[in-house]
């Protein structure tokens, strides 16, 4: 019901197919190298962005004093954290309150409700009258202690602060609130830069560790047996090539790049957070670890169990489409259409719930994850309010408001994680089907080589082949033809005769007997010196997209002379010259269209342009017009000069030309000679003469 | 101006979509209240925030902070709990929709003609019914999501930051909103380079695949002429180009994505450095200073959407353009109005002076071919290739359509006997054999309707000369044929099919060439068995072997579309013409 190879799932990580992946990396090892040094960076300056703010709150915009009650000897020992405003009243940071270790009861010994604020005697007096001054407090070292909350305009008329005056009276506040705000926009630049430049790094090392693996296994499909191309249809070999490479790419682009990034980030939040930031509220933030921990994992293993049922059903509606829209003349000939559409249903009804299925794993999931962010905030809220309020710590306002970013951040990789799971798991799917194309084992190549010059004799010593085990196609075949003899082979569809020629030239491998050329035993040979020895012209003529010229020269290096030259003796110099572009000519989609004998005249020309001592010509039964025809003739007879030449001959004036005939029936020669003495003979060339030449079957 | 028209028309086309949607309404509208309640909770949530965080203060009790956290709780259970229910209703019904229009699909392909899928590749069709649909899924669930989370959580968030604490957060908001307008411009200016580039990058890859494509098929000519090298060369241009389009692309987004997080960091700072002055002026409560940043990431979202809508919109109205245009095509061969009710035939056949011309083909496929087929006869035909011998006996189940009056079935004219009764009365083994993937016993009952008992099945099997290798097979009847099952041999496959097609017991048996794999003896056998039983029956046999029509009552030989010669096979032996060619041939053999 469903291919082999769709019912395969693939693992969601498969290290094997990783390190393989990996290793297309390792010419580029510096830009991931860098790549990954830049993301540390980013993740750093990522981390230090809420501290700035942290800094920004607690230093400058909301530096908080209270007063406390004390006893003269309390007040002694703990002096370095007091500001002595009048007899056992002290001012006090309010984060300095938790060092007054003995001091059990600090809320209750508080004497009052208020915050306040450090004004700077010399700057208040320059800028407020004196009547203002009356009424704060002032401490040591020439300071005010100006409640906040007169800091606020609630009445505009009575307002002791005007704008203008609390800007100047807090200018070393605003200073360091621009300069810290410089330091931001710095962080956010370098943000850009090394964020382009990892990205940059990621994306060159990723595209062309990808161009090296796409290039890699069209050199591979290119030394591929022509059996393998039997077996697996062109579609799915481009597929691998490029639908999968690209599959491939996403794995670079978006996992390994997020990867680095996203590791640091989380190393980076549970070293920085704790040492750096606060510790208590690190841990209120890390409680939310073990809970996220376990949904996650369950998550995961649900979400994989939803991604292999989507897979297998969606492998088995695209088995059931290829197979039914192949098979569509079947249904309509037996009116199945009704049943076939009843079985698609259950299918794709199933494949429905599949994929509900997993849409409710993410519908569960990920408010499931937002949950937990909000309770991670109302955690910081509650114990926050606790460390600072209740019991005095280091807790402070700041902290709180960079804990806020940090939760953002701490969540950002778990989010994005479902979408990252089914990226994985698609690219090690590819991996996999890719690698497997990958090892397929090349042709053998290597061999003898022959002389700079041959003879261009064969032999076929009792050959047998088959393409498929016993299947005998060619059964004990002899033949010889000498140096520039032309022998024609003759046959019925299936005798057996295109299979002289893949033999010949060693698309397949015979299983008996021996193939000689110039005496020497083929099978020993080089492949590519042997096939460039062997001009081959096919029955359908395969023309390659791109200019007339390089469908001649194909991709070796010629003169444009020698094009020309081989074109002119094929009869199809006369053709391409009156085309607009000549040579330049496209051929096929969105050039020119040629017609079949115009394809065979080129044909002709690549064979003639690389000048090979035999020539093996499968003549086309497609019907040309007349004119052609009596061109294509001529050709054929010019072609064939000073070669030694096999021809499937389907021609008549080709088997009258030929020194020989060699008449296949069933695999085997039947008969051999002249076209006059196998007329005369009557037999089964006699048949087939009246069949194919006569008649055109 | 033209993309938008473009689009407007793009979104015209969607309405293909709406009878889906009837059923769910219920489902879409909570969905979208919930989407639209969940995009308006975060943002009232922030305002929880700033409030419980300006509660710190000395003279405020524990209990109001508790309170306030209480209610950020349950205001988060209840966005969480929305979440959940507009996605199980949004984009649930979205996969339901999409599943009923695949299946209307199926249904349509599979009503569409012979010459529908002779012009097209079953890849293509895959694709439609496969990555279009997908496409489509996407665009239509969330296409929708989006404008209501930019409409929504946009306003919203933009709101709830200027009411955060009036008047000083408005000024605020307009300025922290200025570095987020240049988002939206800038991803509005580069969404349509980007797309014109990526459009690059596929048409880039499109000539890879091509390349690729032309290529392996032309494997053979590249091996003859050695020319691997060159080609694997010549390839890596091909993907340095596509590499190079890549990196056009990479030259927008590459710098984009970044730049997107640069400014929207500098509405960080301008809440940093703006917001801070504010604090100082005691213009801006600190509660709110520190819940400000949090409003930056729920904008942020719509602004970035937009781009991916505009993506996602342009590619679903493609695809859905494409399914239309599939729904659109109309099967050629269907019954209509003027069809009779005739629920059984007896399977005499007329053929009158038909001229046959395939669609867009210069020349006739059959000439001027008149016959006559009875029930209890049997037709042979033979002919040379392309003759139209496969194309004569395809016209008869009305697998392509023959011109008004040209056939009668029963005296009645082809086009009014219902298909149904005319394809169910005819039995056909195709030249170009197909077997599906399935038992041996589910693929020779394929034809049938009816439940079938394993005896009628074997022996429908035995007539064809099947039944003795079946049961060589590891399973017997109940072995998986195909890539997952065993290979079956040419000969085995035509003999399938034909015991597939008697277990239909047809009024009209047709072999077209289905026994060319099978050997001499073995076919006579075949054929000697199914003249038993077809007795009654019509019978058209095509086949290359003379001898296989020797008892055929009459055969017709067909050269280049016409009847060449007709008669039994001892008139057109005597002959000598074309017929007494094929048996000598055969003869010698």
């Amino acid at each position: 019901m469903f291919t082999h190879e769709e019912e395969k799932l693939g693992k969601i990580y498969d290290s094997r197919i990783v390190v393989r992946l990996l290793r297309f990396l390792k010419k580029d090892w510096w830009m991931m190298a860098v790549g990954g040094l830049l993301a540390l960076i980013l993740a750093g300056t990522r981390l230090v962005m809420p501290t700035v703010r942290q800094i920004v709150i607690d230093d400058y915009l909301f530096k908080v004093y209270r007063l406390i009650v004390l006893s003269p000897e309390e007040a002694a020992k703990y002096s370095k954290y007091l500001l002595p405003v009048s007899d056992s009243i002290y001012a006090i940071h309010y984060q300095s309150v938790r060092h007054l270790e003995e001091i059990k009861d600090a809320e209750s010994r508080m004497a009052d409700k208020a915050q306040y604020y450090l004004l700077d005697q010399t700057k208040a007096k320059e800028v407020l009258s004196p009547e203002v001054l009356e009424r704060y407090r002032t401490i040591g070292e020439g300071k005010y202690l100006v409640p906040y909350s007169e800091f606020r305009h609630h009445d505009k008329e009575a307002d002791p602060f005007p704008k203008k005056i609390l800007l100047a009276l807090r200018d070393a506040d605003w200073r360091g609130l621009v300069r810290f705000s410089i330091f931001f926009v710095f962080l956010a630049l370098g943000q850009l830069i090394f964020g382009f430049g990892q990205q940059l790094m990621m994306f060159f090392a990723g595209q062309r560790a990808m161009h090296r693996l796409r290039v890699k296994i069209f050199a591979h499909l290119q030394r591929l047996s022509v059996k393998f191309f039997d077996q697996n249809p062109v579609g799915r070999l481009v597929t691998r090539t490029t639908n999968d490479v690209e599959k491939l790419n996403q794995f670079f682009s978006d996992i390994v790049t997020s990867f680095f990034y996203d590791i640091f980030l989380i190393i980076g939040l549970f070293i920085y957070l704790p040492i750096v930031q606060n510790w208590r509220l690190s841990l209120v933030l890390f409680a939310v670890v073990p809970p996220m921990a376990v949904v996650t994992v369950i998550f995961r293993r649900m979400l994989r169990r939803a991604f292999r049922k989507v897979r297998v059903r969606l492998a088995r509606i695209n088995a059931f489409l290829a197979e039914n829209l192949s098979g569509i003349k079947v249904v309509q000939i037996f009116s199945r259409e009704r049943k076939r559409l009843s079985d698609f249903n259950q299918i794709n009804e199933s494949y429905f719930r599949a994929h509900y299925g997993q849409i409710m794993v993410f519908a569960v999931f990920r408010p499931l994850i937002d949950f937990l962010a909000f309770a991670a905030v109302a955690a910081l809220l509650w114990f926050g309010a606790v460390w600072i309020k209740i019991i005095p710590t280091d807790v402070s306002i700041g902290h709180l408001a960079a804990f806020l970013a940090f939760v953002e951040i701490f969540f950002q990789p778990i989010r994005d994680i479902a979408e990252k799971f089914q990226l994985l798991q698609e690219s090690m799917a590819s991996g996999e089907r890719i690698f497997m194309l990958v090892d397929e084992p090349e042709e053998e190549y290597k061999g003898r080589k022959l002389p700079r010059s041959i003879q261009g004799e064969i032999e076929f010593k009792n050959v047998w082949f088959a393409y498929n085990d016993d299947d005998w196609v060619l059964k004990d075949i002899n033949f010889k033809i000498k140096p520039g003899e032309r022998v024609a082979i003759v046959g019925a569809t299936g005798a057996g005769k295109t299979s002289v020629i893949n033999t010949l030239c060693r698309f397949y491998e015979i299983q008996k007997g021996k193939i000689l050329v110039d005496g020497k035993n083929a099978r020993r040979l080089d492949k590519k010196d042997l096939r460039s020895r062997v001009g081959i012209v096919m029955q359908d003529v395969f023309l390659f997209l791109g200019d007339i010229e390089t469908n001649i020269r194909l991709r070796s290096e010629m003169p444009h002379q020698r094009v020309k030259a081989a074109a002119e003796i094929a009869n199809a110099d006369k053709f391409i010259s009156r085309l607009p572009q000549q040579y330049k000519a496209q051929v096929q989609e969105r050039g020119v269209n040629l017609s079949a004998g115009e394809r065979q005249l080129i044909a002709f020309a690549r064979a003639l342009a690389f000048d090979p001592a035999i020539l093996v010509l499968d003549e086309a039964t497609s019907s040309v017009d007349t004119k052609t025809e009596a061109l294509i003739q001529d050709a054929i007879h010019k072609l064939l000069e000073g070669h030694t030449a096999l021809i499937i001959a389907h021609r008549l004036s080709t088997v009258r030309d030929a020194d020989r005939i060699i008449v296949l029936d069933h695999g085997r020669i039947v008969e051999e000679g002249t076209h006059e003495a196998l007329m005369a003979r009557k037999g089964t060339y006699y048949g087939l003469y009246k069949l194919q030449f006569e008649h055109k079957i | 101006m033209r993309l938008n028209q473009s689009q407007g028309m793009g979104i015209r086309s969607f309405k293909t979509i709406l009878p889906y949607l009837a059923g769910h309404w219920s489902k879409i509208i909570g969905g979208f209240i919930f989407l639209a309640i969940v995009d308006i909770g975060q943002v009232v949530l922030i305002k929880f925030l700033a409030v419980a965080i300006n509660a710190l203060k000395p003279d405020v009790t524990l209990g109001f902070i508790a309170v306030n956290v209480v209610i950020y709780l349950v205001i988060g259970f209840f966005i969480a709990l929305g979440r959940y229910f507009w996605r199980r209703w949004l984009s649930g019904t979205g996969v339901r929709v999409i599943t009923d229009l695949r299946h209307n699909l199926f249904d349509h392909l599979q009503s569409l003609s012979f010459s529908f899928y002779d012009k097209r590749q079953v890849g293509d069709l895959m694709a439609h019914s496969t990555e279009d649909v997908e496409h489509l899924r996407r665009s239509i669930t969330f296409g929708p999501i989006i404008v209501v989370d930019i409409f929504f959580q946009g306003i919203a968030a933009i709101v709830g930051m200027i009411l955060l604490e009036f008047p000083a957060t408005a000024k605020l908001t307009l300025f922290t909103l200025i570095p987020l307008i240049v988002i939206l411009i800038f991803v509005g200016r580069f969404a349509g380079l980007l797309r014109h580039r990526w459009r690059a990058v596929r048409e880039a890859f499109s000539s890879m695949m091509a390349k690729i494509t032309e290529n392996l098929s032309g494997i053979r000519v590249v091996k003859a002429y050695v020319q691997e090298d060159g080609e694997t060369a010549e390839f890596r241009n091909v993907s340095r180009d596509y590499v190079k389009k890549n990196i056009d692309v990479f030259k927008i987004w590459g710098v984009m994505f970044p730049m997107v997080g640069f400014l929207a960091s500098v509405s960080l700072f301008l809440i940093l450095l703006l917001g801070g002055r504010e604090v100082i002026l005691g213009e801006l409560s600190i509660g709110s200073f520190v819940a400000l940043p949090l409003y930056i990431n729920v904008i942020l979202w719509p602004m970035m959407a937009i781009g991916w809508l505009m993506n996602l919109l342009q590619g679903g109205a493609a695809a859905m353009a494409r399914l239309n245009k599939l729904f659109a095509t109309k099967p050629e061969i269907a019954d209509t109005p003027q069809t009779l009710p005739i629920k059984e035939i007896e399977g005499k056949v007329t053929f009158k002076r038909l001229t046959f011309h395939y669609p867009d083909m210069p020349h006739p496929a059959l000439k001027n071919v008149s016959f006559e087929l009875h029930p209890g006869k049997i037709l042979g035909i033979i002919g040379t290739l392309g003759s139209g011998k496969s194309t004569l006996v395809s016209l008869i189940p009305r697998l392509y359509e023959a011109p008004e009056g040209s056939i009668t079935v029963d005296g009645h004219k082809i086009t009014r006997v219902p298909l149904k009764t005319l394809r169910g009365a005819v039995g056909m083994v195709p030249q170009d054999i197909f077997l599906f993937s399935e038992t041996v016993k589910e693929n020779i009952a394929f034809g049938v309707k009816k439940e079938v008992n394993q005896e009628e099945i074997e022996r429908a099997a035995k007539i064809a000369g099947i039944h003795e290798e079946i049961q060589g097979f590891p399973k017997g009847y109940d072995t998986v044929l195909g890539e997952r099952g065993v290979t079956v041999s040419g000969g085995q496959k035509q003999r399938l099919t034909i015991a597939r097609a008697v277990l239909t017991d047809p009024k009209i048996l047709i072999l077209d060439d289905a026994l060319s794999a099978v050997d001499a003896d073995k076919e006579i056998a075949i054929l000697t068995a199914l003249k038993e039983i077809m007795r009654e029956r019509a019978v058209i046999i095509i086949s290359a072997r003379p001898r296989s029509l020797a008892f055929a009552d009459e055969i017709l030989v067909l050269d280049e579309g016409r009847i060449a010669e007709r008669g039994t096979h001892e008139e057109l032996v005597k002959k000598d013409g074309l017929y007494a060619l094929f048996v000598k041939l055969q003869g010698i053999k």
